[in-house]
C-alpha cells in the first residue's frame, strides 16, 4: 500500500503541472495589469513602466514562469503585489478560519447527511423517504448566500443568540470561537448535508438490494445492525468519495459565506487577489488547493482499504 | 446491463407489482406518472418556469431595461406587481426576462459540456496515451476550485452570457469526461463489443450501436446536475461581483444588485431566489428520477 | 460578551471599513484604504482647516523671505517616530522629495523649487526659482497623495517601489502583526504623540489619540456590515450604503452624521481622441440632455445630500461658481437629440467602460440609457477595475480595445483647483489623464493661474479656465453627493473632516 501512495504521488506531479501552467496561463492572457491599479490615477507610463520593472512584470512569460516554478520548488510561494508580504504569510494568516470552518462544517453535514441518508433509504418509497428526500433537494436548491442572511437575520439581528459576523480565534477559547462559526457552519452544511444524505440514500439503497443483506434480514438480525454494520460498511465507498469531493466543490460556498458573515478566510483572500490582479497570491493559492484537492483523493482511496477490506492495492 | 433485468424477473417481490395493462397511450401515462414522481413533478415546474420565460413578453411585462430613477425601490403594488429596483426597473419584467438568461446559462452550459466531455471522455477510452495524457489535463482542470476558475475565466474573456456558458462549460465538461470514460471503459469489456470489434465493424458503428446507449443514461443524469451546477454557479458569480453585467438581467444579477438592501426590500432577494430554488429543485428532481429510472442496478425494495 | 473582551471593546474604536488596507504606502499607492492608513501612522508638517487654509501641523510655523522665493520651516519640540527616534529636518527633505516626485500638485511644486537645504535638525528651507504662494497648501493637502513624513532611510526608498516598514509619527503606532490584509488592521495609541493645543479643524488642529486602540474590519458585504453596527460588534461604519440609511435612521443607538460637507463629485470622463467625442459639438449635445438629478437620486435617496453642481471645481468652496455652465442647464432630451444631429453624429459606436461596483455601476447605466434616448449607438461594457485600468490606457478606436466614455468619482480636495484637478487638464494626447482633452487656450490659462502671484488673480483665473472648460467639455461633471458615517450613540467627538480621520473621537461607556 506504501508502494500505492507514493505511486499516486508521483502521479499527482503531472496533475500539478498542469495546474502551473493553466494558472500562470490563465493570468498571462488576463487583461488588468496590477502595476495600474497600484500606481493609481496620476501615475505617468513612465513611473507605470518603473513599477513594472521592480514587480518583475518586464520579464518574457516563459522566463516569469521558469523563476516562479523554481521558487515554489524551494518552497517560496512568492510575495504579494498589493500588500508585499510574502504568499506563505498571507495564506498562513487565513488558514484557520477557513480550516476550522470547513471542519465544522463537514463533521455537522456527516453528522446530519449520513443518518438521513441511511433512514431514507430504509423507508425507501415511504412517506419518510419522499419528504427526506424534498428537504434535502431544498437544501440544495436554496442559494447559499440567501440561506446565510436568512440564518443571520434570525439568530443573530434577532435573537442575539450568535455573533452577526466575524471570526473568533482559536486563541480566544474554543467556545468564542465555535460560537462565530456556527452559523457560518450550518449556512455551507445546507448544502453539503443535501449532498451526503442523497449519495448515502443511494449507495445504500444499492447495497441493501444485495443477497447477503437479504440472507440477514431472514436470519433475523435487527434492522439497526443490519443497517450500520452490514449495509453502511459496504456502502461507504461512495459515501467517503463524495465527502472527498464535496471539500473541493464546498470551496465555491464556502467564498460565498466567507463573505457573507466576513470570514477572514483563504477564499476571500483569492478572490480579492484575483479582482486586483495579484498574481503570486492566486497563483499560490490556486496550486495549494488543487495539492490539497489531490491529497484528498489520495485519502480517500487509501481510506477505502479501511472502510472496505475487499479492496486493497 | 441486460443480464440484470432477467434476474430481476425472478425476484419474489417483482410479480407483486405487476400491473393490470389497460389501453391507450394516457393511461400509460398516468402510471407513468404515478411511477415516476420526481419526472413528473420536476419535468411540471420546470416546464412552468420555462413557459413564463419563453412567453414573457405576453404576460403583462415592459422592457426590463427602462431606468426610471424616480422610481426606485417601489414595494409591489397594482403597477409593479414585484415592485421595482434600484433604478426603478420593473422587478416582475426583470424576473421573467431573466428567466431566459438564467435557463439558457444552465441549459447550454448542460449540454455544451455533455457534448464537449463525452467526445474528450471517448477519446480517453480509446488509447492508453491518449488516456494518460487527456486524464491527467482533466484532473488539473478539476482540482482547480469552480469559482476560481471561472471568476479567471471572466476576467480573461469579460462578462457576458456567452463567456459565462463558456467559462462554466470548461469548469464542468472534464467531471462528465471522466464519467464518460468510466462508462465506456466498462462497455467496453463487454463480450458483445469485443464481439463486434472481432467481426470488423468500424469503430463510429461501435460507438453508436453499442456504446451510446449505455452512455446516454448516466450523460442525461449527469447533465441535469450540471444544469444545476451552471445556474448556482451563475448566481455565486454575480454575488461576487464577476458575473453578467445588470443591464441584462438574470437571477443571479438581480440578486446581486438587491443584496445590500434584503434587510429592508427583501423582495429584491427572494423572488429571484424563489424562482431560482423552484427552478433548482425541478432540475434536481428531474436528475433524480431519470437516475432512479434509468439505472436498472437499484433495486426497488429492501 | 465575556469580561475581558468586554473591557478592551472599551478602550477600542472599532471600525467598518469599506476600502481594503493592501498597501502600507500612501505616497506608492493612491488606494483609499492607504491614505486612511497614512492619517492614523503618519502625521504631516503642515494642514488644511475646514477652510483649506493651510496651518502649522507638525511645523511651529514658517516664514517667507526674499519675495516669496524663500520658505524657512521650523520643526515643533519633541517630535518623535514610533521607535523614539527624533524627527529631524533630514526627514522631512527626503519625505517631500519623494512625495514630490508622484504626487500630481508635488510635481507641481517641484518645478518651482530650486533646493531644499537643511539648516539645523529643527528647521530647514527651500528656496524656490518663482515664488509658488501655493507651497504651504500643497504642502498641507488633504487628498491623496498627501504629504507625510517618514524616517529618512523609509524616504529615501525609490518613489517607484513600496516602503516595508510602517514606522511614522503619527498619533496611533500600527501594529503590524495583527495586520491581516484584506480583513483587519489595528493601531495602538502612541505614548509619545505631542498633539497641537489648537481644536480640530479639518485635518489641522490637535490630532489627539483619545482611543487606546482602534481597529478596522473590512466587511465586504453591506447587510452584514448594518447588522454587525446594529448589534454592537462594530462602533462606527464609515460608507454606509446609502440605502440602508433609512433603518439606521430609526435605531435609537445610531447616530448618522455628514462628516464631509463637501462631499463626493461625480463626472462623466470622455475620450478626446476618437469619434464621436473627438467632435466638440457632440459633447456639448451630450452636456445638453444631462440632468444631474437623474443620476445622483439613483444612489442617494435622501435629496437632502444630493446638490446639482454645474462647477469643474467643488461646489461650496470658494472656486466652486457656475459661471459659463448655460450648457448643463438645458437638460432637455429632445434638443439633444437635435444637437446631436447637428453636430453630424453618423451613429458611430460608443463603448462605455463599467465597474459595475455602488455607486459607479448605476451612474453608468443611468449614463447608457441617456445616451440611448439622445439617439447614440452605445454599449456599455462591465469589467472589474484592474481590466478598466488597462483598458482606458488605450487611445485606441473602439473597435481595437479603446473607449469612449467612464464615470468616475473624486471628493471635493481632488478637485478644488486647477493643480489638484487631474481632469482639468487640456494638453492633448501627450499629457493629461485618460481622456487627452485638446484645449491650448485651457492649457495657457492653467499656466496662468500657476504662475500668478496673488490669491485675487488666481480665483480669476480660476473661473476663467471653469468658462473656458464649459466650452470644450474635458468632462461633464454630473453632481456632488454628501455621504454620511453611522456611529453608535456612545461616541464623542466625531467631527467634520475631509478625510476619515479617527482622532478626537473617544467613547462614553
Amino acid at each position: 500500500m506504501l508502494i500505492y501512495a507514493i505511486r499516486r504521488i508521483l502521479l499527482a506531479i503531472p496533475v500539478m503541472g498542469v495546474v502551473a501552467l493553466v494558472v500562470f496561463g490563465l493570468l498571462y492572457i488576463t487583461p488588468g495589469d496590477p502595476a495600474l491599479v497600484i500606481a493609481g490615477d496620476q501615475a505617468t507610463p513612465e513611473q507605470i513602466a518603473r513599477i513594472h520593472v521592480s514587480l518583475g512584470l518586464d520579464q518574457p512569460p516563459y522566463i516569469r514562469f521558469g523563476t516562479w516554478i523554481g521558487q515554489v520548488l524551494r518552497g517560496d510561494l512568492g510575495t504579494s503585489i498589493s500588500s508585499n508580504q510574502t504568499v506563505a504569510h498571507m495564506i498562513d494568516q487565513r488558514l484557520e478560519p477557513t480550516i476550522t470552518l470547513l471542519l465544522l462544517a463537514v463533521l455537522l453535514s456527516v453528522a446530519v447527511g449520513v443518518p438521513f441518508g441511511v433512514a431514507a433509504a430504509w423507508k425507501k418509497g415511504k412517506t419518510a423517504d419522499r419528504a427526506l428526500s424534498v428537504f434535502t433537494t431544498a437544501g440544495f436548491s436554496i442559494p447559499v448566500f440567501v440561506a446565510g442572511y436568512a440564518l443571520a437575520f434570525l439568530f443573530a439581528s434577532t435573537l442575539h443568540w450568535l455573533p452577526v459576523q466575524g471570526y473568533a480565534p482559536l486563541s480566544e477559547g474554543l467556545w468564542p470561537c465555535l460560537r462565530s462559526l456556527i452559523l457560518p457552519a450550518v449556512t455551507l452544511s445546507l448544502v453539503y448535508a443535501a449532498v451526503i444524505g442523497r449519495v448515502t440514500r443511494a449507495a445504500m439503497l444499492e447495497v441493501l438490494g444485495q443477497d447477503y443483506i437479504r440472507t440477514a434480514r431472514a436470519k433475523g438480525v435487527g434492522p439497526v445492525a443490519v443497517l450500520f454494520r452490514h449495509a453502511l460498511k459496504n456502502a461507504a465507498v461512495p459515501v467517503v468519495t463524495i465527502i472527498g469531493i464535496g471539500i473541493a466543490t464546498l470551496f465555491g460556498a464556502t467564498v460565498v459565506t466567507e463573505s457573507v458573515f466576513a470570514i477572514p478566510g483563504l477564499g476571500r483572500l483569492t478572490v480579492d487577489a484575483i479582482l486586483h490582479r495579484d498574481y503570486p497570491v492566486i497563483q499560490g493559492m490556486v496550486l495549494l488547493s488543487s495539492a490539497i484537492y489531490v491529497l484528498i483523493n489520495l485519502a480517500v482511496d487509501l481510506l477505502y482499504t479501511v472502510v472496505d477490506p475487499r479492496i486493497s492495492y | 446491463m441486460p443480464g440484470d433485468t432477467a434476474m430481476n424477473a425472478t425476484v419474489p417481490g417483482f410479480a407483486a407489482r405487476v400491473v393490470v395493462r389497460r389501453s391507450g397511450r394516457s393511461s400509460a401515462m398516468f402510471r407513468f406518472i404515478r411511477r415516476n414522481p420526481e419526472i413528473a413533478w420536476g419535468g411540471f415546474l420546470l416546464l412552468v418556469v420555462a413557459f413564463l420565460a419563453v412567453a414573457a413578453p405576453l404576460l403583462g411585462t415592459v422592457d426590463p431595461r427602462a431606468i426610471s430613477t424616480a422610481d426606485r425601490l417601489k414595494p409591489p403594488s397594482a403597477e409593479h406587481w414585484f415592485g421595482t429596483d434600484m433604478l426603478g426597473r420593473d422587478l416582475y419584467s426583470r424576473v421573467l426576462y431573466g428567466g431566459r438568461i438564467s435557463l439558457s446559462i444552465g441549459v447550454s452550459a448542460a449540454a455544451l459540456s455533455a457534448f464537449l466531455g463525452s467526445v474528450i471522455g471517448l477519446l480517453a477510452a480509446f488509447g492508453a496515451f491518449m488516456d494518460a495524457v487527456v486524464m491527467r489535463i482533466m484532473d488539473g482542470i478539476m482540482s482547480i476550485p469552480a469559482i476560481l476558475l471561472s471568476i479567471a475565466l471572466m476576467a480573461v474573456a469579460g462578462p457576458s452570457v456567452e463567456n459565462i456558458i463558456l467559462a462554466i462549460t470548461i469548469v464542468e465538461a472534464p467531471r462528465v469526461a471522466r464519467l464518460i470514460r468510466g462508462v465506456v471503459l466498462s462497455l467496453r469489456s463487454q463480450p458483445y463489443v469485443d464481439a463486434a470489434i472481432a467481426a470488423g465493424s468500424s469503430m463510429p458503428r461501435i460507438v453508436v450501436r453499442h456504446l451510446l446507449p449505455g452512455i446516454v443514461g448516466p450523460l442525461t443524469v449527469q447533465a441535469t446536475f450540471v444544469w444545476a451546477m451552471a445556474m448556482i454557479l451563475e448566481a455565486a458569480l454575480s454575488f461576487i461581483g464577476a458575473g453578467t453585467p445588470p443591464s441584462t438581467p438574470s437571477w443571479g444579477n438581480i440578486m446581486s444588485d438587491g443584496k445590500a438592501l434584503w434587510q429592508v426590500k427583501p423582495f429584491l432577494i427572494f423572488i429571484p431566489a424563489g424562482f431560482l430554488s423552484v427552478t433548482l429543485l425541478a432540475v434536481n428532481l428531474l436528475g433524480d428520477g431519470l437516475r432512479d429510472l434509468l439505472d436498472p442496478r437499484l433495486s426497488k425494495r429492501i | 460578551m465575556p469580561a475581558i473582551a468586554q473591557k478592551s471593546a472599551d478602550r477600542t474604536l472599532r471600525v467598518i471599513h469599506s476600502t481594503n488596507l493592501a498597501s502600507l504606502d500612501p505616497v506608492w499607492t493612491t488606494e483609499p484604504g492607504a491614505k486612511d492608513y497614512g492619517f492614523l501612522t503618519f502625521d504631516q508638517l503642515i494642514a488644511v482647516d475646514e477652510h483649506y487654509v493651510p496651518q502649522p501641523q507638525m511645523a511651529e510655523g514658517w516664514s517667507v523671505e526674499d519675495d516669496g522665493k524663500t520658505y524657512v520651516i521650523g520643526l515643533r519640540e519633541g517630535l518623535m517616530f514610533h521607535d523614539r527616534e527624533p524627527v529631524r529636518s533630514q526627514d522631512c527633505i527626503p519625505s517631500i522629495q519623494r512625495w514630490g516626485a508622484r504626487d500630481g500638485f508635488g510635481q507641481m511644486m517641484m518645478r518651482f523649487v530650486d533646493a531644499m537645504e537643511v539648516i539645523d535638525d529643527r528647521k530647514f528651507r527651500i528656496r524656490l526659482k518663482k515664488p509658488f504662494p501655493l507651497l504651504p497648501a500643497a504642502i498641507g493637502k488633504s487628498s491623496s497623495s498627501q504629504c507625510f513624513i517618514m524616517p529618512e532611510r523609509m524616504a529615501k526608498t525609490d518613489p517607484m517601489t513600496a516602503v516595508t516598514e510602517s514606522i511614522g509619527s503619527g498619533p496611533y503606532r500600527f501594529l503590524r502583526e495583527e495586520w491581516v490584509p484584506g480583513a483587519k488592521a489595528a493601531w495602538a495609541r502612541f505614548e509619545g504623540y505631542i498633539p497641537r493645543k489648537e481644536p480640530v479643524s479639518g485635518i489641522a488642529g490637535g490630532r489627539i489619540p483619545v482611543m487606546d486602540r482602534i481597529e478596522w474590519s473590512m466587511i465586504a458585504d453591506a447587510s452584514t456590515a448594518m447588522a454587525a453596527l446594529q448589534a454592537g460588534e462594530q462602533d462606527y461604519w464609515d460608507i454606509p450604503a446609502a440605502d440602508l440609511i433609512p433603518v439606521l435612521e430609526e435605531d435609537p443607538n445610531i447616530t448618522l452624521a455628514v462628516r464631509n460637507p463637501t462631499g463626493g463629485f461625480y463626472m462623466m470622463q470622455l475620450n478626446h481622441l476618437q469619434p464621436p467625442f473627438n467632435n466638440p459639438a457632440v459633447r456639448q449635445a451630450v452636456a445638453m440632455a444631462v440632468d444631474q438629478m437623474d443620476f445622483l437620486r439613483a444612489i442617494e435617496p435622501d435629496i437632502r445630500l444630493i446638490r446639482e453642481c454645474d462647477s469643474f471645481y467643488a461646489c461650496g468652496t470658494p472656486n466652486g461658481v457656475d459661471a459659463g455652465s448655460d450648457v448643463l442647464k438645458v437638460k432637455n432630451v429632445e434638443k439633444a437629440k437635435a444637437a446631436l444631429k447637428a453636430a453630424g453624429y453618423a451613429g458611430e459606436k460608443v463603448v462605455i467602460l463599467g465597474v459595475m461596483i455602488n455607486p459607479i455601476g448605476p451612474l453608468c447605466q443611468i449614463a447608457e440609457d441617456l445616451l440611448r434616448r439622445i439617439g447614440m449607438n452605445v454599449e456599455l461594457v462591465a469589467m472589474d477595475f484592474a481590466t478598466l485600468a488597462q483598458r482606458r490606457v488605450s487611445k485606441e478606436p473602439v473597435d481595437k480595445g479603446g473607449w469612449s466614455l467612464f464615470v468616475t468619482a473624486w471628493t471635493g480636495a481632488d478637485i478644488l483647483n486647477p493643480a489638484v484637478n487631474q481632469l482639468l487638464r487640456a494638453g492633448g494626447a501627450a499629457k493629461g489623464w485618460y481622456g487627452w482633452a485638446d484645449d491650448p487656450a485651457l492649457e495657457s490659462l492653467r499656466d496662468q493661474w500657476a504662475n500668478a502671484g496673488d490669491t485675487a488673480t488666481q480665483a480669476k483665473l480660476a473661473t476663467d479656465i471653469q468658462v473656458e472648460a464649459f466650452k470644450s467639455l474635458p468632462y461633464i461633471p454630473i453632481g456632488q453627493v454628501s455621504s454620511r458615517v453611522a456611529y453608535r450613540k456612545n461616541l464623542t467627538g466625531v467631527f467634520p473632516c475631509p478625510v476619515f480621520s479617527y482622532w478626537n473621537i473617544g467613547k462614553n461607556v
